[in-house]
């Protein structure tokens, strides 16, 4: 439970259509943290030790229309949100998150952002009854990225579609789901050292609150 | 931006949006009386996972002929039950009402739609209400419990691929109860039609 600090546990009372919600045991909550390092074995040096992200629509978007297509249906091989997994580094350092955000403000490499060689992930696991974890890996073999970073964002392939009881039969489009970034104060901004692997690990909690 | 904007917006995020929440309100009604205002169900873990496991799914392989993978509301086969029970709480471990009106998993609606589907790219609030209606005189007792079931695909491995298609058959996504002190038991008036509401939402929290 080490990754869940105080502040993640408080549930601020909230009103809606009047009426206030604060229980904190009817909701489902969704974090993500971040942890970057450099280097393999005993020089492995963590610049990033689990920094919170920040959600944007476009996530958003994906779950709810998640729940109102009907169903996907193809006779050909198409592509799932992990099948268009990547995450992309920049290097702003003053622009805020804000949840209309879609891609990178200033992306490494031409946008949305240089590709990682290996993009990697865990599967479902649970970590106690109602807390569960998947997480996605991208490592950028030496000298492939360089500059900066002040942001860092997590792309999936999600359905953006809210017809109801819509037929999907096209792969998912890649988009923007969080981003994490100096300017939301998540992390100092660091200067990739180009001899080294760069490894980013992005886990992802749901849990009753 | 300086030092103190860093850290003004460290704090407006914490209160706000670093993650993302899912609720469901739920409202019950017959003729003008409503009988559960904006009630908050509790999810079970059919829906925790089911959310982990789209955002790790891989591809649909080609198969011989059409392969389907079905979403949650596959073209209405989504469906809410009503049962009796008023002393059982929900566990994230729980698949059924405990007591069901009608035989398990209980009496369908006559009527099932998904009557709004609200974008929230202008609010942030982004939201589904599924409705369903039971005519006069199709389903009778004292209501303790409701349930929203939904068609699952909980697959657990990265990058999980399907071949054929997938399940159709809903299971409970989430549950509401007297138990739980979601709202108090109430008599079903057979004369009048009853509308249950359940508003799944997504907001940043």
């Amino acid at each position: 439970m080490d990754h869940l600090k105080t502040r993640d546990r408080i549930a601020f009372a909230q009103y809606y259509d009047g009426v206030p919600i604060e229980s904190a045991s009817e909701r489902i909550r969704i974090q993500g943290r971040v942890t970057i390092s450099q280097g393999d074995g005993e020089k492995k040096e963590i610049i990033i030790d689990r920094a919170h992200n920040k959600w944007v629509k476009g996530g958003l978007k994906g779950l709810l229309s998640h729940f109102v297509l009907s169903d996907w249906v193809s006779d050909r091989q198409r592509g799932l949100s992990a099948n268009a997994l990547s995450i992309y580094l920049g290097t702003d350092t003053t622009t805020a998150t804000t949840h209309d955000l879609t891609t990178l403000k200033t992306p490494i490499g031409t946008s949305p952002g240089t590709d990682a060689n290996t993009k990697t992930g865990e599967g479902l696991t649970t970590i106690s009854d109602g807390h569960h974890r998947i997480a996605y890996t991208a490592i950028f073999n030496p000298g492939t990225v360089s500059g900066t970073v002040g942001e860092v964002a997590l792309y999936l392939g999600m359905p953006q579609d809210l017809t109801k009881y819509g037929v999907v039969d096209a792969s998912f489009t890649q988009v923007m789901v969080s981003r994490c970034s100096v300017a939301d104060g998540d992390f100092s901004s660091f200067v990739i050292d180009t001899s080294k692997s760069l490894v980013i690990s992005w886990e992802v909690f749901i849990a009753y609150e | 931006m300086s030092e103190n904007e860093k850290h003004l917006n460290k704090i407006i995020n914490s209160f706000n949006n670093e993650d993302l929440c899912m609720q469901a309100n739920v409202s019950i009604t017959q003729g003008h009386k409503i009988l559960v205002n904006n009630a908050h169900n509790h999810f079970v873990d059919a829906g925790l996972k089911q959310i982990l496991a789209l955002l790790i799914s891989g591809n649909m392989l080609k198969g011989s002929w059409n392969v389907h993978f079905y979403f949650p509301s596959y073209n209405g086969t989504w469906c809410i039950y009503l049962g009796t029970d008023i002393n059982t709480a929900t566990t994230p471990t729980m698949t059924a009402l405990t007591a069901p009106i009608g035989n398990a998993p209980g009496t369908a609606p006559n009527i099932k739609d998904i009557s709004s589907i609200h974008d929230g790219g202008g609010d942030g609030d982004w939201y589904a209400i599924y409705q369903a209606t039971w005519n006069a005189n199709t389903i009778s007792g004292t209501v303790g419990e409701a349930a929203l079931y939904m068609v699952d695909c909980l697959k657990t491995a990265f990058r999980w691929q399907i071949s054929s298609s997938t399940q159709t058959t809903p299971h409970m996504f989430s549950r509401l109860s007297v138990k739980d002190g979601d709202f108090s038991s109430f008599v079903i008036d057979t004369d009048l039609p009853l509308t249950v509401e359940w508003k799944l939402r997504f907001f940043f929290g």
